[in-house]
């Protein structure tokens, strides 16, 4: 019998799986093709421009001067400035939006009254054009715009808002505001997703509160916290538009950003140190991904 | 057989565009070859005003063809009607020209003119200070030294070293301008200025008219230590004379419009006003026609005595320019004797196409020569009288009392300063903290 069933199966025509892969594949590359080709011009070779014009000097790469400029734009006290400001507003906007949005999505998970026109309250923000909240809060905040006046009616001191330390506080606000309504909706879909039966044990078993939130919603909710908080370190690198409506080219020192640094060095083309700079800021912003992703990875394990 | 098929069809596609590459490379370079083909990057605005000169330029070399690549106007240059959509004209096209710049395709020669650029609208380069350290210029000190035509023996040497940066020559200036008054001598009398003391320091010079004047003078131009030092990244905010200039500052009422006022000064010979030496000139002829005869040019000193000046505009080569001999014969050609005084070349005249533009010539020695000129000009169409000597020689005068020359400050720096001396001119700050203010901001601007 086994001889015989060898011979059946030698009698079977051989499928051709090598060559239904090798179809699949290019299948997959031709679909595929466009994308990487848009991402090798208008990215790879971009950046590779970028990277080799760190090391020269002069317009189109005229001089190799190794890593002469990395040293000058260290040794600026305007990159320092900026670097310093653009990480101490991460570590303040960013926790401060995470929070913020995780308690306002638990509380709008509870269904009461209203929930749904706060819902689409939050998300207004989004609607509105940068340029004209940035209108408003000049006002708001100018040496004599209305809450000067306000303070000055009660008696208590004034303060330049938008040209002291106080601005960095204006610019969180600002960020805070914006994106918050984002970050609640989509932490608010993560939480949704999270069934209800998983709960439903819990008090059968007589989990408290507590313990639901630290043994359910936790681990459930973390790959939507991850993913909103990777959209909210990006987001914060791109406060330079708000910043730059509230002060200009060159704002108070407590928001002068890296984007400052890299917009100003365009307009004076000093492109070294514009190159040297997007290069520390995309390694900056790789190195936060690629953590954050470390991270997430270690944790969903654990978590699982 | 599929895969031979396809490493063939892909060598064929890798040979087709090597091939392409080639030949575009070929083609371009046998343009080259025939015609000098030399890219001009000038304001729209100003282009008016080269226009004869660079004309000539091409008469003179058959060889070179010219390609403009002007930069907008943000305003209708007929009316002069600003338009948002002008505006972003404008911006579209300095935003091109950075990228072409950065790519190392950009102009060949630059024309300059940092009045191009009005209060509100972007010019290509912010700040030249800045522009000439980044590698965007070529140096032009080869050039200089290997040409036949051209000495910087010439040149007023503090002219020319507005233009140096880090050893080398990367602007080459075609005019500048000087700030002062207008007076009379018994508009001296009156208010005190004959006083020596008074001629040579800023804050008594400014401390006599109080009420007469109309606007304050930026001090960013007019002290001979520079308030923003680009060559070490150091301030000199605390410096003894900018204080006392401020100082003396505060107490200016301000009374009239911040630009030279034509019909103001053609009529009004009791007031003191601030102008810069182009239009001194123009008014020195108004107030000849008036018959003033004691007419001249006092400059506002500043602090050794001296005189400090603003380049008003410049001209630079492309770091990356194939044709800089060329582009440097354009160059001596818009310095040249000829072309600073607007003299009449060829049959033609020239004026008011001089090209030290808004300012006076910055070649040694050539006032008199340019006032001449331009009185002359002026007389054919208004029937003016000549100044007196006396008055052109109070311009001349300037050529000696020359210590330092700036390049035009940015818009954007200009309006810092004002914004935080502010409070100080309206005795709501203290002049230390408006000046800790600019410090830390001006400080991370250098550094940038």
């Amino acid at each position: 019998m086994p001889h015989t069933t060898a011979t059946k199966k030698d009698n079977i025509p051989p499928v051709k799986k090598t060559n239904f892969r090798a179809h699949s594949q290019r299948t997959a590359w031709f679909l595929v093709a466009p994308v990487l080709v848009g991402v090798f011009v208008f990215f790879a070779v971009p950046f590779c421009i970028t990277v080799w014009y760190s090391f020269t000097f002069g317009v189109g790469g005229a001089e190799f001067v190794a890593l002469a400029n990395y040293a000058k734009v260290f040794r600026s006290s305007a990159f320092l400035l900026a670097a310093r400001n653009t990480l101490r507003f991460l570590g303040i906007a960013v926790p401060l939006i995470m929070l913020l949005g995780f308690v306002l999505a638990l509380l709008l998970q509870r269904k009461f009254a209203g929930t749904r026109l706060f819902r689409s309250v939050l998300l207004f923000p989004l609607v509105v054009p940068v340029a004209s909240i940035v209108m408003v809060l000049q006002v708001f905040f100018a040496t004599r715009g209305i809450l000067n006046t306000t303070l000055a009616y009660l008696g208590l001191p004034v303060t330049q808002w938008l040209d002291s330390p106080a601005a960095f506080w204006v610019l969180v606000g600002l960020y805070v505001w914006k994106n918050c309504g984002y970050n609640v909706i989509l932490m608010l879909a993560g939480l949704n997703m999270i069934p209800t039966e998983l709960y439903q044990t819990a008090d059968i078993e007589g989990a408290d509160g507590w313990q639901k939130f630290r043994f359910i919603t936790m681990p459930l909710i973390w790959p939507s916290l991850f993913f909103v908080f990777v959209m909210s370190v990006i987001n914060s690198f791109k406060t330079y538009r708000e910043a730059f409506l509230l002060g200009g080219k060159h704002p108070h020192e407590s928001i002068y950003m890296l984007q400052h640094f890299l917009n100003n060095n365009f307009e004076n083309l000093n492109y070294q140190r514009l190159s040297v700079a997007a290069i520390l800021l995309f390694l900056l912003i790789f190195a936060l991904v690629a953590g954050l992703y470390a991270v997430q990875h270690k944790y969903g394990e654990a978590a699982q | 057989m599929g895969k031979i098929r396809t490493r063939i069809g892909a060598i064929l596609a890798c040979v087709f565009m090597v091939v392409i590459l080639f030949f575009c490379a070929c083609g371009e370079e046998q343009q080259h070859l025939q015609l000098q083909s030399l890219t001009l990057c000038i304001d729209e605005a100003y282009f008016g005003d080269y226009e004869p000169w660079i004309q000539l330029f091409l008469q003179q070399n058959k060889e070179v063809k010219l390609e403009l690549n002007k930069i907008p106007a943000s305003y209708n240059l007929q009316t002069g009607e600003m338009t948002p959509a002008r505006a972003q004209r404008r911006a579209q096209a300095i935003e091109r020209m950075r990228v072409e710049i950065m790519a190392g395709k950009g102009a060949d020669v630059y024309i300059i003119d940092q009045y191009g650029a009005q209060e509100d609208s972007e010019a290509l380069f912010t700040d030249l200070s800045k522009t000439m350290r980044s590698g965007v210029f070529a140096d032009l000190r080869p050039l200089m030294e290997q040409s036949q035509t051209f000495s910087a023996d010439d040149f007023l040497p503090q002219v020319l070293a507005a233009g140096q940066a880090d050893g080398g020559q990367y602007l080459l200036p075609m005019g500048y301008s000087v700030s002062g008054l207008l007076v009379t001598d018994d508009l001296l009398r009156d208010t005190g200025m004959d006083a020596p003391q008074v001629q040579q320091n800023p804050a008594s010079f400014f401390g006599r008219c109080p009420e007469r004047w109309a606007y304050r003078a930026s001090p960013l131009v007019l002290l001979r230590e520079p308030v923003l030092n680009y060559r070490d990244n150091t301030l000199g905010l605390k410096s003894d004379a900018l204080r006392a200039l401020l100082q003396a500052q505060a107490d200016i009422e301000i009374q009239a419009p911040y630009f030279f006022d034509r019909n103001t000064v053609q009529t009004n010979f009791t007031q003191l006003r601030l102008v810069s030496s182009g239009d001194a000139l123009e008014a020195a002829l108004y107030w000849g026609k008036s018959g003033e005869e004691t007419v001249r040019f006092l400059p506002v000193p500043d602090e050794t005595g001296g005189v400090s000046g603003v380049v008003c505009s410049v001209a630079a080569i492309g770091a990356n320019s194939k044709q800089k001999e060329t582009a440097f014969a354009l160059l001596t050609l818009l310095t040249s004797e000829q072309a600073q005084c607007g003299t009449t070349q060829d049959g033609r005249r020239m004026w008011p196409n001089a090209t030290c533009i808004n300012g006076l010539p910055v070649r040694r020695g050539m006032i008199p020569a340019f006032f001449e000129n331009y009185v002359e000009q002026t007389r054919e169409r208004q029937n003016f009288p000549p100044p007196t000597a006396r008055c052109v020689e109070s311009f001349a005068a300037l050529e000696t009392r020359l210590n330092h020359v700036y390049l035009c400050q940015s818009e954007s720096l200009q309006n810092d300063f004002d914004t935080a001396l502010e409070p100080y001119f309206a005795g709501e700050a203290s002049l230390d903290a408006a000046l800790d203010t600019l410090a830390v901001r001006w400080q991370y601007y250098l550094e940038e």
